[in-house]
């Protein structure tokens, strides 16, 4: 049996050789002390406050970039300091002109995966019907030339999922996903993950993380501050327990600081969110009570479901106070 | 038809219809049935047949013609397919007849004693270089036939030793063109 390797990403101490030149002060690494570890079958969205930053992480991940410092296995192989070669066992999207204008998608998709030992006809429907399970059957026969760079990029993470390469980086930070295409993604993780590849792809949209991903990491400033599950990530940094939608918010606000002494309550977009100071798992049940008690009936009372937004937020923020 | 920016439920239909079909016609054949070959007109199969057959035959014939090459150069002689042989002309002596850089293709003599003039023949000199001039004279010595050669080229002369027989390669049968 082929052995497949367990540990895809290892990042140990890794600085980059970039610096970012700010007028007047030392010169900082973009990035500095880098410490992952990436397994097989994950699907990883690297988010972070610049985009430059993540960007360059994936692309030292690929083996594109040189490191300055720490130690990088890439799939088991150490990654010399200096070396810039995609090894053949990574597929790196950092571009969406990867399609052939002259091909429609499905072709495309058949001359990308040229190589698979599967029967041509059985691989053509395969590939058809995947296409149309992912949400994009409207875009399956169209023109390559007539697809935005954003569709184009998508349909290379299929070309990706059917190659052989075990490592996906999809590095295309500055995309702009709309929903269709979010679900496209997330649809094709399960897929990926059911080839037990690994993808990575570099994106500051928090939808498409908490859609798509099993894991995420967050750079600032050039540091690492958070990697691990996206749950973990949203159950332990977005607070908010309750948000509440009514015209008088202001003054409900008022009225149930008094009443919620434990938690935070903050008026964002319209809606009143409701956050536990605490890291301790809270009651909505109280809260509810407690709003009953001082005699408003919102228009609505929704539970938060946990967002990855509202807790890059609130990562961002604790991060922020710190400094 | 002008290409439109989304793939119509129409054409995702027509598009599994035709996988559907492809993956039927793959079905029956891997079964043995062969709807297609079956359905061949008697003569068309024969036609099949005869020009497989030309197919085996040729590729015989040429893995058979690369070892008779090989062989023949490696024991130092000179390659030839079937009694044919080629050579390049590289000089100006047969010119405007062949010029330089001319591939010519010439045929090994079933008597090279019985050449006539005006023949072009491939032979070896005395200095044992292979040249291709034209017979402008058979000589008769005392029952054995010798040959005068000549190039085309006005500018030459007849070359000063006669042409034996047995030091004739090759008549010439065509030249090819390019």
């Amino acid at each position: 049996m082929e052995h497949v390797p367990e540990q895809i990403v290892v990042m140990e101490g890794v600085a980059s050789s970039e610096h970012f030149l700010v007028g007047g002060e030392k010169p900082r690494r973009v990035l500095d002390d880098i410490n992952l570890l990436i397994r097989s079958a994950e699907i990883w969205g690297i988010n972070g406050t610049s985009l430059f930053e993540i960007k360059l992480l994936l692309e030292i991940m690929a083996n594109i970039r040189p490191y300055d410092k720490g130690k990088c296995v890439l799939i088991e192989r150490g990654m010399m300091r200096l070396k810039r070669v995609i090894l053949k066992h990574v597929f790196y999207i950092g571009g969406s002109e990867m399609l052939y204008n002259n091909m429609n998608v499905l072709e495309f998709l058949m001359f990308a995966a040229a190589k698979s030992k599967i029967n041509r006809v059985e691989l053509q429907e395969e590939i058809f019907e995947l296409i149309i399970a992912i949400g994009l059957g409207h875009l399956s026969l169209t023109p390559n030339y007539m697809l935005t760079k954003e569709e184009k990029a998508v349909i290379t993470l299929i070309a990706a999922a059917f190659s052989d390469s075990l490592m996906i980086v999809f590095n295309l930070p500055k995309y702009v996903w709309d929903e269709v295409l979010i679900d496209a993604i997330s649809k094709m993780t399960s897929f990926i993950k059911e080839k037990r590849k690994t993808l990575i792809l570099a994106t500051q949209n928090c939808l498409l993380i908490e859609k798509a991903c099993s894991h995420t990491a967050i750079t600032k400033n050039g540091l690492l501050i958070y990697s691990g599950t996206v749950e973990n990530f949203r159950l332990s940094f977005d607070k908010v327990e309750v948000i509440i939608r009514d015209k008088a918010v202001e003054s409900m606000k008022e009225k149930l600081t008094l009443l919620l002494p434990g938690y935070e309550l903050d008026v964002k977009g319209g809606s009143l969110m409701i956050s536990r100071k605490t890291s301790e798992v809270s009651d909505h049940g109280i809260i509810y009570k407690k709003i009953i008690e001082s005699g408003f009936t919102p228009d609505s009372i929704e539970i938060n479901s946990k967002t990855v937004q509202n807790a890059y937020e609130e990562l961002i923020r604790q991060h922020d106070l710190q400094e | 038809m002008t290409p439109t920016r989304y793939t119509t439920q129409e054409q995702i239909e027509a598009m599994r219809q035709e996988i559907l079909h492809e993956k039927e016609k793959l079905a029956g054949i891997s079964s043995g049935k062969a709807p297609s070959e079956s359905r061949l007109p008697h003569g068309r199969r024969a036609l099949k047949t005869v020009s497989g057959a030309a197919f085996l035959a040729l590729c015989l014939l040429l893995v058979w013609s690369i070892i008779s090459i090989q062989i023949t150069k490696g024991r130092g002689g000179i390659p030839n397919v079937l009694g044919f042989q080629v050579f390049a002309v590289e000089s100006g002596s047969m010119e405007p007849t062949l010029e330089v850089g001319t591939m010519i293709v010439s045929r090994i003599p079933k008597d090279p004693g019985n050449l006539k003039v005006n023949q072009i023949v491939t032979f070896r000199t005395l200095s044992n270089a292979i040249v291709t001039h034209r017979i402008i004279e058979v000589i008769n010595n005392n029952g054995s036939k010798a040959y005068r050669t000549k190039g085309d080229n006005p500018i030459n002369s007849p070359d000063q030793d006669l042409l034996t027989p047995n030091r004739v390669i090759g008549v010439f049968f065509a030249k090819i063109p390019f």
